[in-house]
């Protein structure tokens, strides 16, 4: 038996260089649909500027895509419901439409030229360069974008911002509009562990050790209510939408096993290349559910 | 053949105490064990135990129980990623005999004499084949990159858009081939560097004084000369294309979107970092099946005439 202690979760969200999106005349505030979001991609390609940087190489930022639009279109139950293989397992329409959307999203070329050769890295450090106004990644790409970028510094904070990924206006099962999908970070401690390992664990993720983990900067805390130390304000809305959030998903890739993962992963990149229809995608992830 | 017909002329009484003192038996029973235990655990039983867990489905974690009879083969046969990435070696094999061969040889044919210039000319030439493997495909990564790379300089330079071959799914193979020609050329020529300074000087010359021009001197004279060595270099060719794995995982890691597998890295990926060890088990069975049967045939038409 294994019991696992979350320490920190992380968020999927769409980084923003504030700077192009003000140059393009967009209103962050503005984008609350999918609808929406579609139409500041275009807004942006209009202006001559790269809408979307995208780690393509390695697949899975590829794959925020798809599993975020499968939330939305499918609610929170939506992973639970494909892998106990009701309605249709994979194949149930909030997945196929959750391809349709990508797609037209990718019809659109919004990424950066040779968006499948760039690795996540590279990606992270181009968008810390300015290349382009979007990055759908990880609160955790904080630092390391700046790491990445050729000066070092990356973007000032007053020219970042975060919006959560935008909801989508007719969804197939509704409930989906405030979920996360991020990871969740901890520990996993078996019924053999000594007690002194339990007694530490219990010390060290309470709600003042949270608190302050909260506090340097360490980590987004878990525990509810730890949040109000952060003082990075990105950290701290980060914090606010997992607070708020219906349903955390944790990333698709890992949630559902390296073969099935990959397989998600694999097809997420296939629909932004326009390599698959949505409908094959749904039908190569199935298979792999059903062979894992 | 010699020993038998010296065997022979013994008599009976003879045979064992000979044998036994002229060191044969002792030396088998020495010098055996160390190779065949090492062969035996490392080579035949993980040849045997794939093909065992090829027929389950089994990540890898403790004992194979889930039996599937031949489904992980049937899957690879249908899998659209298989068949791209054999077709993917077969371009490999084509590209290694058709154009890196006749480079290589015509590489030697120009430096092979013993000069200093050559000498710096085989060095230069040979540099690809010594570096690590992940490194060129590194090296080459960086040189497409159409962002910050070479790529990106040159077509700067122009003036023009710059591209990204490695993302393109059309051509991201040619320059994953591209860098395989220039990594194993050298190979190749040292093979035929070192055949063609066996072939006998004064036939050349002879040749020369009958009027043979240089040309007909490299056609009549110095390929026969060193056709062993090139059928050997072209087995070499051959099984290296069906190996070719550590260039693929720096350059394109497979992609885009699994367009650049050869059937190794297709192994690797589906089989190893998927957890699907018995699938992975099952394509290592068949390319196995496929390297021996190349081996075998390959031996049996063209290097039978070495044997006699």
């Amino acid at each position: 038996m294994l019991y696992g202690l979350p320490q920190y979760p992380t968020e999927v969200v769409f980084w923003t260089n504030t700077a192009l999106t003000e140059q393009a005349g967009i209103d962050l505030e503005a984008i609350g649909t999918w609808e929406d979001f579609l139409a500041s991609v275009q807004t942006l390609k209009d202006a001559g500027i790269t809408p979307i940087i995208a780690g393509g190489q390695d697949k899975w930022p590829l794959h925020f895509y798809w599993s975020y639009l499968a939330l939305r279109e499918g609610g929170p139950d939506a992973v639970a419901k494909a892998m106990a293989g009701e309605d249709g397992g994979f194949e149930n329409a909030a997945f196929i439409e959750a391809g349709k959307e990508f797609q037209r999203l990718t019809e659109m070329e919004p990424f950066q030229p040779g968006f499948m050769g760039t690795t996540y890295e590279t990606a992270s450090g181009m968008f810390a360069d300015g290349e382009g106004a979007f990055h759908l990644m990880g609160d955790w790409d904080y630092l390391p974008m700046r790491e990445r970028s050729t000066s070092g510094e990356g973007l000032p904070d007053e020219q970042l911002a975060i919006i959560s990924f935008p909801a989508i206006s007719d969804p197939v099962t509704p409930g989906g509009e405030t979920a996360t999908l991020g990871g969740i970070n901890g520990w996993a401690v078996s019924n053999s562990a000594e007690p002194e390992a339990v007694e530490f664990l219990a010390f060290m993720l309470n709600a003042e050790n949270q608190r302050e983990g909260g506090r340097q900067e360490l980590f987004i805390p878990i525990v509810k209510g730890a949040g109000d130390a952060l003082e990075n304000p990105f950290f701290a809305e980060v914090a606010e939408h997992i607070g708020n959030s219906s349903y955390h998903q944790i990333f698709l890739d890992q949630f559902l096993g390296a073969s099935v993962g990959a397989t998600v992963n694999d097809a997420s990149a296939d629909l932004a290349q326009g390599a698959i229809t949505p409908e094959d995608a749904a039908a190569q992830i199935q298979e792999a559910w059903d062979f894992r | 053949m010699t020993i038998a017909a010296a065997n022979r002329r013994l008599s009976a009484s003879e045979r064992p105490r000979r044998s036994l003192s002229n060191g044969r038996v002792t030396a088998a029973l020495v010098l055996l064990p160390p190779a065949l235990i090492l062969f035996s655990l490392f080579v035949m039983l993980p040849l045997g135990e794939s093909a065992y867990y090829s027929f389950f489905n089994w990540n890898g974690y403790g004992t194979p129980t889930n039996f599937v009879g031949l489904e992980n083969f049937e899957r690879i046969a249908g899998h659209s990623i298989f068949h791209t990435a054999v077709g993917n070696t077969l371009k490999i094999v084509a590209v290694s005999l058709f154009l890196q061969m006749p480079l290589a040889l015509l590489l030697a044919l120009l430096i092979y004499r013993k000069t200093p210039t050559n000498a710096v000319f085989r060095l230069i030439f040979f540099l690809p084949y010594i570096l690590a493997e992940v490194a060129a495909g590194l090296i080459w990564s960086f040189v497409f990159d159409g962002n910050y790379g070479i790529t990106a300089s040159v077509a700067g330079f122009f003036g023009a858009d710059s591209f990204f071959i490695l993302a393109d799914r059309e051509w991201a193979f040619t320059a994953v081939m591209t860098v395989i020609v220039w990594k194993y050329f050298g190979f190749h020529m040292m093979i035929y560097i070192a055949a063609l300074q066996s072939v006998p000087e004064d036939q050349i010359e002879a040749a020369r004084i009958e009027g043979a021009k240089r040309l007909q001197i490299v056609r009549y004279v110095q390929i026969p000369h060193i056709k062993p060595a090139i059928i050997v270099s072209a087995f070499f060719a051959i099984i290296g294309a069906l190996q070719v794995f550590d260039v693929i995982i720096p350059l394109t890691n497979g992609g885009p979107s699994n367009q650049t597998h050869t059937i190794v890295t297709y192994l690797y990926t589906f089989g190893l970092t998927r957890l699907n060890i018995g699938f992975g088990s099952a394509v290592g069975v068949i390319l196995f099946v496929a390297a021996i049967t190349v081996a075998v045939f390959y031996q049996r038409i063209f290097m039978r005439g070495k044997q006699a």
